[in-house]
């Protein structure tokens, strides 16, 4: 399975640690979205390789939808993972 | 910034506001809601709505605003309350089950729900988490061939620009500066 995350740039420890924490708010998993599926370019990743660094969960009504659980905190270097997965920078 | 509430009946009149909507229940959801049920706490009018589109850092988001019956709503909170609590202003069920067939049953229950919905009435634009309006459109007959659920889009599709058609910039940095 491929995992879709949006968005070329590149994403923040900041920026992803604020999405995480509103989804630990609601859905208890500190992490943020991605989609197996997308119509239209965008960074992507193998489960399989994103599974080697997170967690990933199927969440949400959405047979698409999956979220990936971030450490807390979310450093610098957790975003580089993160960033390299997806983006390869 | 100002705090003031306008009813989801007179939203084309301001621009960048607080949302009316102040409780949303995401069923689609990617870093914060993309379809679902929203309550108007001035009137307590309840719509279904679709993201339509969304700006490249997913920030500000469009969404079609479809009425439906007050009923729906507490039969959504009903059908989802029994498998979790309800939390609110924004509710984003996990979707958890006991068996695929109780999670086969409650999505079909869901949709049925939805599909009362009418046709869409109201563009709008907002912030991630649907806390801020930045600007809405009532929609005309001519609008609804391209309301199409985002993530349904495909390549081919003949695509309206939503973010001009509500008076937005799609990559307006200085829209992001007001919601910080």
């Amino acid at each position: 399975m491929t995992l879709y995350r949006f968005g070329f740039k590149h994403e923040s420890a900041t920026e992803l640690a604020k999405q995480a924490a509103r989804a630990e708010s609601m859905i208890g998993i500190h992490g943020v979205s991605v989609r197996s599926k997308a119509s239209f370019p965008a960074p992507s990743a193998p489960r399989s390789e994103v599974e080697k660094h997170f967690s990933v969960y199927k969440t949400g009504k959405d047979p698409c939808h999956y979220t990936i659980e971030l450490p807390k905190p979310v450093t610098d270097d957790v975003a580089e993972t993160f960033n390299n997965l997806f983006r390869g920078f | 910034m100002n705090q003031f509430i306008p009813c989801c009946q007179r939203l084309e009149t301001f621009s960048n506001i607080k949302s009316p909507f102040s409780k949303i229940i995401a069923l689609g959801f990617y870093d914060g809601p993309t379809s679902g049920m929203a309550q108007c706490e001035i009137c307590s009018a309840i719509y279904k709505f679709v993201m339509l589109d969304w700006d490249d850092s997913q920030d500000i988001r469009i969404f079609s605003l479809s009425p439906i019956a007050k009923p729906a709503w507490i039969r959504m909170v009903n059908l989802l309350s029994k498998h979790e609590s309800p939390k609110w202003p924004v509710w984003f069920p996990k979707w958890e089950f006991t068996s695929e067939a109780v999670r086969n049953h409650v999505d079909s229950e869901a949709d049925k729900i939805l599909a009362n919905a009418g046709r869409p009435e109201l563009i709008i634009a907002s912030n991630r988490y649907g806390d801020r309006i930045l600007a809405a459109k009532k929609s005309v007959c001519e609008d609804l061939k391209y309301v199409k659920d985002w993530f349904s889009l495909e390549p081919s599709d003949v695509a309206r620009d939503w973010f001009s058609y509500l008076g937005l910039a799609k990559h307006g940095e200085e829209i992001l500066a007001t919601l910080e």
